[in-house]
């Protein structure tokens, strides 16, 4: 599962999740992308999920490029525990995703293939996606 | 490349968010024409005229003549763009003037043709790392792009824009040693699904959720706290 190897602070504060992926938002590596339609936190397990659902459609040949990375900590209390009593502990891992982010790119392979691999991927994440290609302006 | 196109141009007085927001809405983009020693001007372009331009085989390098308020005619060339992220649509464009007699540095794309032998036999994968290199030429001189052949590359093997055949009337201004295109192995995906599973078996083997190093201050509080019992 990804996660940063280092942080500089344990847990951290929700932020805002307004606006568009202004940056990541075209191909950068392969010639297929998966890019993001509405806004989420996309948990480290949702990355990973998408990631093999894909390498497995795929079978042999073709990249993959992961272009987001879950650096966000997310907190949760214990369950039947009172309100107060400080933060909860840090229970997993997110990255805040927004409109128009290209998540996962594909090289290597045939459109129909990476269309459906990328189908099986959208399908792992909690958000809208379409496949994006460079033939058509990605 | 040169093309007999003339794309009409209103000039803009008002500038802003939302002056550029009430052009998108009437059916135009913002645009700003510059360069070759003249003003820059602030202007308003039909996007379908832009797009079928930035869509065509010479793309962005295409030179075209805008026309200003029924002014002269002025070539210019398409050096940046912005695509709203979702949708796509074009928002603004940066035109600059071209002068014909002089040089310039442009980016041209790199196509590539034939089956490596590193695919076709030993069954790994092309990689295009570089799409466009950077030459100097005359507008005139501009090339839609570039064809490289690859037949020849084997797993491991890759090819530079040094490599690339280039005219005499042109020269590289890319890094030779850019890389454009490897071959590389592929990972199989039976080596692909162990390493998941191994990566996903590892935390729970630990016991507890697995947590990154926190970075601590150190020595810059203990100087502090010194420096307080000090005082």
């Amino acid at each position: 599962m990804l996660m940063p190897k280092k942080v500089k602070y344990r847990k951290q504060q929700r932020g805002r999740r307004a606006g568009k992926a202004w940056r990541g938002s075209t191909l950068s590596f392969g010639d297929y992308g998966l890019k993001a339609l509405r806004v989420a936190w996309v948990t480290d397990r949702q990355i990973e999920a998408a990631r093999v659902a894909m390498t497995r459609s795929i079978k042999r040949g073709g990249k993959i490029w992961i272009r987001v990375f879950p650096d966000k900590p997310i907190t949760k209390k214990p369950q039947e525990t009172r309100m107060g009593k400080g933060k909860g502990a840090p229970e997993g891992w997110v990255c805040v995703v927004r409109p128009g982010k290209i998540l996962f790119e594909m090289e290597g392979v045939d459109a129909a293939t990476a269309s459906a691999a990328m189908k099986l991927a959208a399908q792992k994440l909690p958000i809208p996606c379409k496949m994006v290609s460079r033939e058509q302006g990605g | 490349m040169r093309k007999d196109i003339t794309v009409v141009a209103e000039q803009r007085s008002t500038r802003g968010k939302n002056a550029a927001r009430r052009t998108r809405v009437a059916g135009q983009i913002p645009a700003v024409v510059y360069g070759s020693g003249g003003e820059s001007v602030a202007v308003a372009v039909s996007p379908k005229e832009i797009n079928r331009i930035l869509h065509s085989k010479t793309g962005h390098n295409t030179i075209f003549d805008v026309q200003v308020q029924g002014g002269e005619k002025t070539p210019v060339m398409i050096v940046d763009w912005l695509n709203e992220p979702v949708k796509g649509n074009l928002l603004h464009i940066d035109m600059l003037r071209i002068d014909l007699t002089k040089r310039l540095h442009v980016k041209v794309p790199v196509h590539t043709t034939g089956d490596p032998v590193g695919v076709k036999i030993q069954g790994g994968l092309l990689e295009a790392v570089t799409r466009e290199i950077e030459i100097e030429c005359l507008p005139d001189d501009i090339p839609e792009s570039f064809t490289v052949d690859v037949s020849n590359l084997s797993i491991g093997d890759n090819l530079r824009a040094s490599g690339v055949a280039i005219p005499e009337n042109m020269k590289l201004f890319s890094p030779p040693d850019t890389v454009i295109c490897h071959v590389v192995a592929i990972r199989t995906s039976e080596t692909e699904t162990a390493a998941a599973e191994g990566e996903a078996v590892e935390p729970a083997a630990a016991g507890a959720k697995a947590e990154p190093e926190v970075i601590k201050k150190g020595k810059k509080e203990e100087e502090g706290e010194d420096k307080g019992k000090k005082k």
